[in-house]
């Protein structure tokens, strides 16, 4: 911030430039509410309940590289992976060749309540996984793993070694009891008992958690920033993509966050090795196969100091973390991301192949 | 892939109106370009006639955030000129600034407590009143933490009178860790408006005369400022501690209010989420039962002593 008193005309203007700008934010947003995530043409080939497989029609020549399973998080549509054409990781995948499959874990109801995180990862990814090797007559898959699909990622890997060729894992929390993650340090003392008795978690409820992380950037700051950037079209197209993404969030399957909290966040079992799913120990020293971590140095939901850990948790010698200077939203949809991972994980997977 | 035609809805044909507004207000600017009153009656004009339209709430709620930074422009403007009739001094208009602030600050903490929550039960006391019909002699005591019923529940409505002294005491609970947040809020702000009167006097005594400060500076920097003391104060344990508590009490006051439905759903033979549970669980069991006979899973793996063990592994069964 300059130092100088502020000149009064200057002022008036300002406010004059805002109010204008405000308004034809207001009318560009209006005509820019049509505009929803997701880009890529894409087939459902595998569905059960209300998950679904996807995968993705290629826009290049295949690089015969070995086909990758996108297991994204529970807690937010995996349209942000796709988000548009230029902001998409899965397009970048797709241009460098890669066969790309993708599970949508649906909008659970009150059906699912009791979907634990063995239905999650050893019922419907397992699924996805013998989908993808029996499609394409395989031993084994490039798992990528994300957020809280990452977790999965390493717990489904780690129970089935075999099926899993490299595993990346993208903004993976592993260690849930660093200084820097506030989310976890606020839910150490919640009842998860008394939660999940009341049935599935709305996903409002979770966004809005989230929100209160940074209240004051992520509630205000934000939509002054939004008008103040101007009323062009594109990006208030993007802009509401976004929006809609963001706030898009289904709810939680009651048993499954129930575990979700407390077995990660409060008792920090998969460092401590003691998760356990359908009465087989998770053992993170029994990834053998190459992992690459990628993690977003300015993460607020999952800092760095919750996805470095990984380093000297799993068994394999081949065991790469890249950082990428941005936030957790950064990572799927910013123009450094944008360069970065997609052209860093397809070349790190042909190296592998 | 899955874009939708653009529709004209009441919503946009309220915007374009609003922009008229906005537009006669230019007009009036530009005749009188004084302090810019006129700048800043066209929002509450616009405000107004969008509620009256029903509009929807997030649009309202948006609505607050730009009259906020509209408000912030009038305090600032309304400043009195200093003595060289060059308008007031930085620390002036900051304070004038974070006065504003302020005074939105302690709705935003009440907006915040209820975010930072798993799950907000609903209007609780309205529920319990107007669905539970207490015995209207206890009415008064609901919600009021030190006439909370401590007394022996007796006689034919025993267990009525169990329950609601229950929900009468989570009900003080949750209103008492609300009154605990707030008090936390009332802290966060008047730290946030410490520190940023500080910086702007301290940016002032650094370098005199630079660039002039805008609004947005102000606001920037009152945003940084009110996330960093809020980042301190929300990581502290007792914070962690309220915010937990706080879900929790919500969660028990649901909880309480979902059993007393139950109860009145058994009453007219209705189904209760009790036996909805129960045949989900039955459901999914057997739908287990089903799979595992269908297609066994594979037994795990011995654990791979080298990484090339892996690849040499044959494919697994389908």
């Amino acid at each position: 911030m300059s130092s100088a008193p502020p000149d009064p005309q200057a002022l008036a203007a300002e406010m004059l430039e805002f109010g204008r700008r405000l308004s034809a934010t207001l009318t560009g947003l209006a005509g820019a509410a049509h505009a929803r995530p997701g880009c890529s043409e894409r087939k459902r080939v595998w569905s059960e309940d209300k998950v679904a497989l996807y995968r993705y029609e290629p826009l290049a020549r295949p690089a015969g590289v070995t086909p990758i399973l996108i297991c994204y998080a529970l807690v937010n549509r995996p349209d942000m992976m796709d988000l548009q054409a230029d902001r998409s990781l899965i397009r970048g995948f797709l241009e460098a060749g890669l066969d790309v499959y993708l599970i949508d874990w649906g909008y659970p109801d009150g059906g699912d309540r009791f979907n634990d995180l063995d239905d999650y990862i050893r019922g419907y990814l397992h699924r996805c996984v013998q989908h993808v090797l029996d499609a394409h007559q395989i031993p084994s898959v490039n798992l990528l793993g994300v957020c809280q699909g990452g977790t999965f990622s390493l717990c489904y890997t780690a129970l089935h070694p075999e099926r899993v060729k490299n595993l990346i894992t993208m903004v993976t929390p592993v260690d849930f009891k660093t200084p820097e993650n506030l989310l976890s340090k606020w839910v150490q003392g919640l009842d998860v008992n008394l939660l999940a008795q009341g049935g599935n978690v709305p996903g409002d409820s979770l966004n809005g958690i989230y929100l209160s992380l940074m209240p004051f950037r992520l509630t205000q700051q934000k939509y002054v920033d939004m008008v103040q950037g101007g009323a062009d079209q594109r990006q208030l197209e993007n802009f509401m993509r976004m929006e809609r993404w963001i706030f898009d969030s289904p709810d939680q399957a009651a048993a499954a966050l129930r575990q979700f909290v407390q077995w990660f966040y409060q008792e920090n079992r998969l460092v401590a090795g003691s998760v356990t799913l359908g009465g087989q120990r998770v053992d993170l020293k029994r990834i053998v196969q190459p992992v690459l971590n990628i993690y977003a140095s300015k993460d607020h939901l999952v800092p760095p100091s919750a996805s470095v850990p990984l380093a000297r948790l799993v068994g394999s010698t081949d065991y790469t973390a890249h950082a990428v200077d941005v936030g957790h939203i950064g990572m799927y949809v910013s123009a450094r991301a944008q360069r970065e991972v997609p052209s860093k994980i397809a070349a790190w997977l042909a190296e592998r192949e | 892939m899955t874009e939708d035609a653009p529709r004209s809805d009441p919503w946009s044909s309220t915007v374009a109106e609003m922009q008229r507004e906005l537009l006669q207000g230019w007009l009036k600017m530009s005749a009188a370009p004084a302090q810019g009153s006129a700048l800043f009656e066209w929002w509450p004009r616009g405000a107004a006639m969008a509620g009256s339209s029903g509009l929807p709430p997030s649009f309202q709620q948006l609505g607050a955030v730009w009259e906020q930074y509209f408000n912030l422009g009038r305090a600032m403007l309304q400043e009195p000129s200093g003595e060289d009739g060059k308008g007031a001094d930085l620390a002036s208009r900051a304070r004038s600034f974070a006065a504003v602030m302020n005074a939105w600050f302690e709705q935003l903490g009440a907006q915040v407590g209820q975010m930072a929550n798993f799950r907000t039960a609903p209007d609780a006391q309205t529920w319990w009143q107007t669905v539970m019909q207490p015995p209207g002699a206890w009415t008064h005591a609901a919600g009021a933490k030190d006439a909370a019923p401590q007394f022996a529940a007796l006689g034919l409505t025993r267990e009525r009178q169990e329950a609601w002294q229950k929900f009468s005491r989570l009900l003080a609970q949750y209103q008492e860790l609300q009154t605990q947040l707030a008090a936390q809020w009332i802290k966060i702000g008047a730290d946030t408006t410490r520190k940023f009167t500080e910086r702007v006097s301290a940016r002032s005594a650094d370098a005199p005369g630079g660039a002039a400060a805008s609004i947005k500076s102000f606001y920037d920097l009152w945003i940084e400022c009110a996330e960093e003391v809020y980042g301190g104060v929300a990581h502290s344990p007792e914070y962690c501690r309220l915010i937990a508590d706080l879900a929790n009490s919500s969660n028990a006051v649901r909880a309480e209010q979902q059993r007393e439905l139950e109860s009145w759903a058994r009453q007219f033979d209705l189904p209760t989420r009790a036996e909805v549970n129960s045949l989900h669980q039955q459901v999914k069991e057997l739908r287990a039962q089903v799979r595992s006979q269908t297609s066994p899973p594979p037994p795990p793996p011995p654990i791979a002593k080298k990484k090339r063990a892996v690849r040499r592994r044959p494919r697994a069964p389908k």
